[in-house]
C-alpha cells in the first residue's frame, strides 16, 4: 500500500484503488505525511502550466457564487488536523516509549488516556514533519513494510500491511544499541496489520527491529528479526 | 453647489494576506475575499484543467466547477492538512482526471488503435509540457529526474493518465511504473523543498 502514495498524489489510481488507499491513509501516519508533501510538489507542477483564464469565466463563477449556498465547516466533534492524528487519538495501539539514555535502559509505558494519545500524536507530528528527520523504510520478512522516522531524540516506528502473528504470538519491538545489545521495546499493537509506536529519548545511533515473540513478550529475542531499521 | 456624499467604509483586503487566510474568510461567506482568491488561482486552475483535458471548452467548464467548489467548501479547507495551493490543485486535477477518464471509458477503443493514439498523445503531452515549462525552478527539478522518471510523472500528472495507462504507453511493468513514479516524486519533492513545513 505504501508504494501507492505517489500514484495517489498524482491521481493515477483508479476509483477502487483510490478508495482503498484512502482507507489505508487513516491508519498510516507516514503515508499521510508523504501524500501531503507529494501534493505540494504536484501543486508546483500545476503552477507551471498556468495560463490566462478566459475573461468570461470570472463573471460566470461570480454569478454562480451569488446563488450558491456554502457548506458549513465540519462538525465540532471532528478533530482538526491531519487525519492520522484523528485516527491516533482514539487508538489504543499507541505506545509511549521512554528510553533512559544515560542509564542505557529503556522503560516502556502504555498510555490509553485520550489526552496522552493527543500528546503522542503531537510528538509524532513533530517527528514526522521535522526538517531534520531521518527516515528508514524496509520490507518486513513475511509481508508488509516498516518505517522508522527519527528526529531530535524522538522516533516513530510504523508498520503497515503486516500479516497476523501466529496464534498466541505478537510482534515485539527491539532497540539495538551501538554495541549490539538489544532491549525490549514492548509489543507493537496492530490493527488490520498496521500500527505505530512513538519513542522519546532515543539515541541517534540505535536501530530498531521487530521479532515474533510469545504474547507478553520475551526478555531477549527468541526469533530472527523480521526487519531492522537504522 | 455640489454636496459631498460620505463614502461608505470600504474594507480593503490586504494583498499580503495569505490565500489560506483568505479562504478562512471565504468560508464565512466573504465574496470580496473570494474574488481575491479567484484572482490568485484561476490561471492555475484553468491551465491545469487544460493540460489534462486539452480541449479549452471542457477546461473552462471544469475550471468553473472547481472555482465554485472552492467557494462552496472553503469552510472545510484545513490548513493543517496542506496549503491552499495544494488543496486547489488537487481539486482541479481530480476533477479534470475524472472527466477525461469517464469520457475515455465511454469510448470503445480497439487495443491496437488505442496504443498508437496513446503514443501520439504521449508525445503531445510531453511536447506541450516542455514548451510551457518556463519556470526555471520546476524545470531544473524536472531535469534532475531520470528521463524515465520524468516521463512517468509528467504523463500521469499533465496527461491525467492512470499508472496502468502509463505502463501501457511506456510498455513497462506496473511495478516499475509505480517505483518510477514514487522515486520521481520523492526527488521532485526534495528538489523543490516542499516538505510538510513548507
Amino acid at each position: 500500500m505504501h508504494d501507492l502514495s505517489a500514484a495517489y498524489a498524482l491521481n493515477a489510481l483508479d476509483e477502487v484503488e483510490r478508495r482503498r488507499f484512502e482507507r489505508h491513509l487513516d491508519d498510516c501516519p507516514a503515508c499521510t505525511v508523504e501524500v501531503r508533501e507529494f501534493a505540494e510538489a504536484a501543486a508546483s507542477l500545476a503552477e507551471r502550466v498556468a495560463e490566462p483564464a478566459p475573461g468570461a469565466l470570472r463573471e460566470r463563477v461570480m454569478a454562480d457564487v451569488a446563488r450558491t449556498r456554502q457548506v458549513p465547516s465540519r462538525p465540532a466533534r471532528s478533530v482538526r488536523g491531519p487525519s492520522w492524528r484523528r485516527a491516533l487519538t482514539g487508538a489504543a495501539a499507541v505506545l509511549l516509549v521512554t528510553a533512559g539514555a544515560a542509564l542505557g535502559t529503556v522503560a516502556w509505558q502504555q498510555h490509553q488516556a485520550a489526552e496522552q494519545a493527543q500528546e503522542l500524536a503531537d510528538g509524532m507530528a513533530r517527528v514526522l514533519t521535522s526538517p531534520e528527520r531521518v527516515e528508514a523504510r524496509h520490507t518486513v520478512a513475511g509481508g508488509g513494510t516498516a518505517t522508522m522516522v527519527m528526529a531530535e531524540g524522538d522516533a516513530v516506528l510504523s508498520a503497515a500491511g503486516i500479516p497476523a502473528a501466529p496464534h498466541g504470538h505478537g510482534y515485539q519491538m527491539w532497540v539495538i544499541a551501538a554495541d549490539g545489545s538489544m532491549q525490549s521495546g514492548g509489543m507493537l499493537k496492530l490493527a488490520d496489520g498496521d500500527g505505530s509506536a512513538f519513542m522519546t529519548g532515543v539515541s541517534p545511533d540505535v536501530s530498531l527491529a521487530l521479532t515474533i515473540e510469545p504474547e507478553g513478550g520475551s526478555d531477549q529475542p527468541t526469533t530472527e528479526p523480521l526487519v531492522q531499521l537504522g | 453647489m455640489v454636496g459631498r456624499r460620505e463614502a461608505a467604509p470600504v474594507v480593503v483586503p490586504d494583498p499580503a494576506e495569505t490565500t489560506e487566510a483568505l479562504l478562512g474568510r471565504v468560508g464565512r461567506g466573504d465574496e470580496a475575499a473570494f474574488e481575491l482568491v479567484y484572482a490568485r488561482v484561476a490561471d492555475v486552475v484553468f491551465g491545469l484543467a487544460r493540460s489534462v483535458l486539452r480541449d479549452p471548452h471542457q477546461a473552462e467548464e471544469v475550471a468553473q466547477e472547481v472555482l465554485l467548489e472552492v467557494w462552496r467548501s472553503a469552510a472545510r479547507f484545513d490548513e493543517a492538512r496542506g496549503s491552499a495551493r495544494a488543496w486547489i490543485a488537487t481539486l482541479t486535477h481530480r476533477r479534470a482526471v475524472d472527466r477525461v477518464r469517464s469520457s475515455q471509458a465511454a469510448r470503445n477503443r480497439d487495443n491496437a488503435v488505442a496504443s498508437r493514439s496513446n503514443e501520439r498523445e504521449y508525445d503531445e503531452v510531453v511536447e506541450k509540457v516542455e514548451r510551457r515549462l518556463e519556470a526555471e525552478r520546476v524545470r531544473h527539478c524536472l531535469d534532475g529526474l531520470t528521463p524515465r522518471q520524468r516521463d512517468t510523472v509528467t504523463l500521469a500528472y499533465y496527461g491525467g493518465r492512470s499508472y496502468t495507462d502509463v505502463a501501457d504507453v511506456l510498455k513497462l511493468p506496473l511495478g516499475t511504473v509505480k517505483t518510477r513514479m514514487r522515486d520521481g516524486l520523492i526527488r521532485l519533492r526534495d528538489c523543490l523543498g516542499v516538505g510538510s513545513d513548507a
